[in-house]
């Protein structure tokens, strides 16, 4: 077919179809609106990532903060056996910490009694195995038996067959002396 | 037009009836609304203003020669078709040097992909022609057929397609090409030889 008949043949096409081109102002505006909308909805997931980042981004930082007994006003173990709800907001959410003392140092952990408690997953006088490989990147302390620690945890303790209780995860150990808080 | 004191802009149906009435204010009334919309279908195709200028005229008087008898449902696209087929005849007319970009491009393309240039004008009536195509724009989706209609029979560039549709060159690119290739196989299958 020659090109001239095609473009002829498009020159004939029905007064409608051409009609429907020339006052397409319902369509043009259902295509801004359908922009619009793509654009609301990328702004919407734009503000949840930021939240979403936000708040892993302050989980990480607060891995790496020290809480110091000083800072709760209470002890939380001493409250009748019930939270302190006040002083929630003080410590990392999904984790919690313990002053403990060295009992016995292995090579991937360390055996310590707990000396002070502020929740009440983990009570004075507890034994608690830590593994050394923590998860924030403070540098752990070369630690020997007898010295005092606050340790910081996270997740599901579990208690072992010797009755040693053994957190998920060790977040920081710093050693009481260089931190400056009670034992 | 006046009514009241305030002026109202004429419907199509009431050009329609000054061009029944023989009422030359019927050219004057459609130049007044249709003036600027001629200008640029024809624009698209020319670029010429003194040719343009000639084009308008004789699509004004083609509208007067036409009407009566036919009373077009849709005024405004016969009068596109008019325009657009008088420039046609005007382009073909003049110097091939003369020839602008968006259009040759527009039928390079379809040259390209939809034509080969065999001559089968035996073959297959104009008529008939013109039915596949209609029958092909219906069964795409609007905004496909709208960008077809832009392209080919308006020859606006890929640049102001976009800015209509709030969509991107790419993607006005991106309709082409797949409605040209569609419109091959659909020529193809309703036997026409391309």
């Amino acid at each position: 077919m020659k090109i001239e008949r095609l473009v002829d043949a498009i020159g004939g096409i029905d007064d409608e179809l051409i009609q429907a081109a020339v006052n397409d102002n319902a369509f043009i505006m259902k295509q801004k609106r359908k922009k619009n909308i793509a654009a609301v909805c990328i702004a919407c997931a734009a503000c949840v990532c930021l939240t979403v980042g936000g708040f892993l981004a302050h989980n990480i930082i607060s891995n790496r903060y020290v809480p110091d007994s000083s800072e709760l006003t209470s002890d939380r173990s001493s409250v009748d056996g019930q939270n302190d709800i006040s002083n929630v907001d003080s410590v990392p959410m999904g984790q919690g910490f313990f002053n403990a003392r060295v009992l016995e140092v292995k090579t991937e952990a360390i055996l310590v009694e707990c000396t002070k408690s502020y929740d009440e997953v983990i009570h004075v006088g507890d034994k608690l195995e830590m593994s050394l490989n923590t998860l924030s990147d403070e540098e752990v302390p070369n630690v020997k038996v007898g010295d005092d620690l606050r340790i910081l945890y996270f997740g599901e303790v579990k208690e072992q067959s010797d009755g040693v209780l053994a957190p998920e995860k060790t977040v920081s150990i710093f050693l009481l002396d260089e931190i400056g808080a009670t034992k | 037009m006046y009514y009241n004191g305030a002026e109202h802009e004429i419907t199509d149906s009431e050009i329609i009836d000054l061009y029944f009435d023989r009422n030359e204010s019927a050219i004057k009334e459609t130049q007044k609304k249709y003036g600027r919309y001629c200008h640029s279908i024809i624009w698209n195709i020319l670029r010429n203003n003194e040719d343009i200028d000639e084009c308008i005229s004789d699509t004004y008087l083609c509208v007067w020669n036409k009407i009566p008898p036919e009373r077009p449902t849709f005024f405004q696209a016969f009068i596109a078709k008019i325009a657009r087929n008088l420039a046609l005849k005007r382009y073909e007319y003049n110097n091939a040097q003369k020839r602008k970009v968006d259009m040759v491009v527009s039928i390079a393309e379809l040259t390209n992909e939809v034509c080969v240039g065999v001559d089968d004008s035996e073959k297959i009536s104009e008529k008939e022609l013109i039915d596949i195509i209609n029958s092909f724009l219906k069964r795409e989706k609007e905004i496909v057929r709208n960008v077809f209609i832009r392209k080919y029979f308006f020859f606006d560039s890929i640049h102001s397609i976009a800015q209509r549709y709030s969509i991107s060159e790419s993607r006005v690119k991106n309709i082409l090409f797949g409605s040209r290739i569609k419109l091959k196989e659909y020529l193809e299958r309703e036997g026409v030889n391309v």
